[in-house]
């Protein structure tokens, strides 16, 4: 019987966990380990993922993937429960602290001016940025959803001008299994910070002690943060630091980091260890008695056997012990091992598996399972079901219910695009855009009135204020769609549309977690791609950035409408959905030749853990939107400056330098364009004018109608001598190029090959699929 | 060509210039961060 068998609700306990890899190692070190009591808390609306409760939290996990895991509920197995214990008064051992953990005699201080460099490490969704901010004063994302730090950041901690605090992004173990997790073993392996800071979210202490564990046997100078006390303390739980600190050999320090509480005495005690150089006291955690004391000896043999090899490649040996135990390939090629003593391994592997009853990458996890319980019996006071959990729990049998989550995840969207784009984000925007017109106007008639040349006339209003004003007067629906999108964030709604949504997007090869990109596509392609960032996998991510830009974007809402007008009048809502459906279809079958060819495989497993809902933080949600129109205002004074300055040069002169003024006539520009004639001819579209208009669109979407407008002077709809040029008129700019922003923001994110590949790829398609139209509706009409 | 006409010509000028020179200088110190952490070397404090 497996995991998959289970009903909703159903209890079991896990007898074995088989697959292989990354997988299996995830599993293993997400707890979900031999022994473990585990529930089955409900399936997706569509049958596939399912949500279990596993060591206090919820972890989803696809069918194929659960199908692995073998539970028994059989009555005479008794799941691994804690013995509670009350907690008693008990010795503070100091550490961390002067004049209790050393004396002054034997302290062996770093040489004044040393920078104090840290690692902040923690497991996903633990409040890692939150500290990280608290710590630093940043301004970084912080989310309710697994994986929002995906590559490191670094800052001083406040008044300690000589530390440096590098927020690492969260990983469950050391393994080197992840993109995340290569990065942070690889930092505090390399780079050797002075000490590390350990976030542990105190709600689910198990589960983020398994880290933990890993941490020490590093070797390095420690200190645990134990954050979200108040949530775990206001359930009725707590935790007897004095005892974990002397069970872990590391000072312990309860935090808020939420509530900015018992920071200052964790940076104390932070600065104190890294200065100092304070290691941990401990790094064994295998027991003697248990197995027969088979992976204790299995892993003291190991460390005798590799001590100069692991000496030499500068490893923490107890680390690179048990690392070898689990097969990690990267650690054994550092260690360069003799043929002997790599025979010599194998036997004391093959010894502890047939001693255990377990394969070596269990009977490691299990044992380190084993002391986190160990120490949770002696220190820790388990809350009851905390009020989040039950009103998570309450919203969840709505928002992903069977029958409501598909309907109120639409709801939910549409309601964000209607806010965005019909009310708050369409109102501002026009606020803005009127704001520019009317300084525009200020602007020309001071320039007339001071007798300016008509050139510096031109280049500052139809170059700079058309070109920069139009694409600023965008900051408004980019902040708020932002703004909606950070609250769902933030509240743990979208690692839930993530959930629900993943059997859909696994068949065109994706994973639950690209809807959020893709919707927001419909918005923006900008901040679209640039949310990409979230996923977890490198071939999720470039994928779903190719398909973001058929995804068709509000920027070319006027093309749509000006065309509907012109060439469909009364059909508009039919060809504007139309155009809308062939998008969506159009990037379906895109992804499914990707997922073919190029990004052949699977989507990357969907083990990941769903957050309670929490109410966001104000002071963080405004924190992004000041990051977001920051970021966006920068880009439009520089490579939309930049472009807008070339592009109303090529607009304005002939060959010959002469100024072209606002007609265009003869300019650069229409000479480059004629260049395109011939390629646009098989479509209908072989005119120098409409060329440069889509050449314009490139620069903005909005700027194909104002081109055409200018250059065609009222005359567009007599040059189109059928329907069907003016289909495939509507088919091109849906599916070609997308804006140079957008370009840009997938620059930023895939390099500039990749980018200059899309634009090529998206032209191809635009035009194969407009021919085809063109055909299609010169045949039918 | 007046001398306000210079003034906005060489202002125009400038912002073009700076906002070139920040473009390059920001891929040259690779702040425009690939996301992708195990391929690329830079460390961009983003």
């Amino acid at each position: 019987m497996t995991i998959k068998d289970l009903k909703a609700g159903q209890s079991a306990v896990i007898t074995a966990v088989g697959g292989d890899g990354a997988l299996r190692q995830h599993f293993l070190d997400m707890g979900v380990i031999p022994g473990t009591e585990v529930t089955v808390e409900k399936f997706a609306p569509m049958g596939d993922p399912m949500e279990i409760r596993v060591h206090d939290y919820e972890l989803t996990l696809r069918l194929a993937d659960a199908e692995h895991i073998s539970v028994t509920t059989s009555k005479d197995v008794e799941a691994l429960t804690h013995t509670v214990k009350k907690v008693t008064e008990s010795h503070h051992p100091g550490l961390g602290e002067s004049g209790k953990y050393h004396e002054k005699s034997t302290e062996n201080p770093l040489p004044e001016g040393t920078v104090l460099t840290f690692a902040l490490v923690g497991n996903q969704n633990c409040g890692k940025t939150t500290l990280f901010n608290q710590l630093t004063g940043s301004n970084q994302h912080v989310g309710n959803f697994p994986g929002v730090t995906v590559d490191r950041k670094d800052a001083s901690i406040k008044g300690h001008p000589d530390t440096l605090v590098t927020d690492l992004p969260g990983i469950y173990s050391m393994s080197p299994y992840t993109v995340e997790e290569v990065v942070s073993r690889d930092f505090v392996l390399t780079e050797k910070p002075k000490a590390i800071i350990n976030i542990i979210d105190a709600t689910n202490i198990e589960r983020n002690m398994y880290l933990t564990m890993q941490l020490l046997e590093m070797n390095i100078p420690m200190v645990i943060a134990l954050n979200m006390m108040d949530e775990m303390t206001g359930n009725g739980g707590s935790v007897d630091i004095n005892t974990m600190e002397a069970l872990l050999g590391v000072p312990v320090v309860p935090i808020s980091a939420a509530k900015n509480k018992g920071i200052n005495e964790l940076i104390d005690h932070a600065v104190h260890v890294a200065y100092y150089q304070e290691k941990p006291l401990r790094q064994d955690f295998c027991d003697e008695s248990d197995h027969g004391g088979a992976v204790h000896r299995c892993l003291h043999a190991i460390s005798h056997l590799i001590e100069d090899h692991a000496a030499a490649a500068g490893l923490p040996v107890r680390f690179a012990a048990s690392k070898l135990v689990e097969g990690d390939h990267l650690i054994e090629e550092k260690l360069n091992l003799d043929p002997n003593e790599k025979d010599m391994l194998e036997h004391i592997k093959i010894q502890l598996e047939s001693e255990v009853g377990l394969d070596c990458s269990s009977a490691i996890a299990d044992m380190r399972y084993d002391f986190i319980l160990k120490v949770c019996a002696s220190a820790v006071k388990k809350p009851a079901e905390s009020k989040e959990r039950i009103r998570s729990r309450k919203i969840d049998k709505f928002l992903t219910g069977k029958y409501t989550a598909i309907p109120a995840f639409v709801v939910i969207m549409m309601t964000v695009f209607w806010l965005t784009f019909n009310v708050v984000g369409k109102f501002l925007q026009d606020l803005l855009a009127q704001g520019i017109d009317r300084l525009s106007v200020i602007t020309e008639n001071a320039l007339i009135s001071a007798n300016a040349n008509e050139v510096v006339r031109s280049l500052v209003i139809d170059g700079i204020f058309n070109g920069v004003g139009s694409v600023l007067s965008f900051l408004p629906v980019i902040v708020i769609t932002f703004f909606l999108l950070t609250l769902l964030e933030a509240s743990g709604y979208i690692a839930r549309v993530a959930f629900f949504m993943d059997k859909l997007l696994r068949k065109i090869g994706l994973s639950g977690r690209s809807i959020v990109p893709l919707l927001i596509g419909f918005g923006c392609t900008v901040p679209a791609v640039m949310s990409t960032r979230t996923l977890p996998s490198e071939r999720d991510r470039k994928m779903t950035v190719l398909l973001t830009p058929f995804m068709s974007c509000s920027a070319k809402l006027p093309i749509y409408s000006f065309l509907i007008a012109t060439f469909f009048p009364g059909k508009g809502a039919l060809v504007m959905g139309a155009v809308y459906f062939l998008g969506i279809a159009v990037g379906v079958l895109v992804a499914l030749f990707m997922k073919g060819t190029f990004f052949k495989g699977e989507a990357v497993p969907f083990v990941m853990e769903l957050p309670n809902y929490r109410l966001p933080s104000p002071k963080n949600v405004i924190r992004l939107l000041g990051e977001k129109a920051k970021d966006f205002i920068r880009k439009a004074f520089t490579v939309i400056l930049v472009s807008t300055v070339v592009i109303w040069f090529l607009q304005s002169f002939d060959l010959h330098f002469n100024f072209a003024a606002k007609s265009g006539a003869d300019s650069i520009l229409q000479h480059v364009s004629s260049f395109l004639v011939p390629v646009f001819r098989p479509l209908g579209l072989g005119d120098a004018r409409i060329c440069t208009a889509l050449i314009s669109g490139f620069i903005a979407k909005e700027s194909v109608v104002s081109t055409i407008e200018i250059l065609f002077a009222g005359s567009f709809a007599e040059f189109f001598p059928s329907i069907a040029s003016a289909v495939a008129m509507l088919v091109f700019c849906l599916l070609y190029t997308p804006c140079v922003a957008a370009v840009n923001s997938v620059k930023r994110e895939l390099g500039w090959k990749t980018a200059l590949g899309m634009v090529v790829w998206q032209c191809s398609i635009a035009w194969v699929l407009a021919y085809a139209a063109k055909l299609i509706f010169t045949t039918v009409l | 060509m007046s001398a306000i006409d210079y003034i906005i010509l060489a202002a125009v000028a400038i912002a073009v210039v700076l906002a070139v020179i920040y473009l390059i200088k920001n891929r040259k110190s690779g702040q425009e961060c690939s996301g992708d952490c195990a391929n690329c070397k830079r460390n961009c404090g983003k």
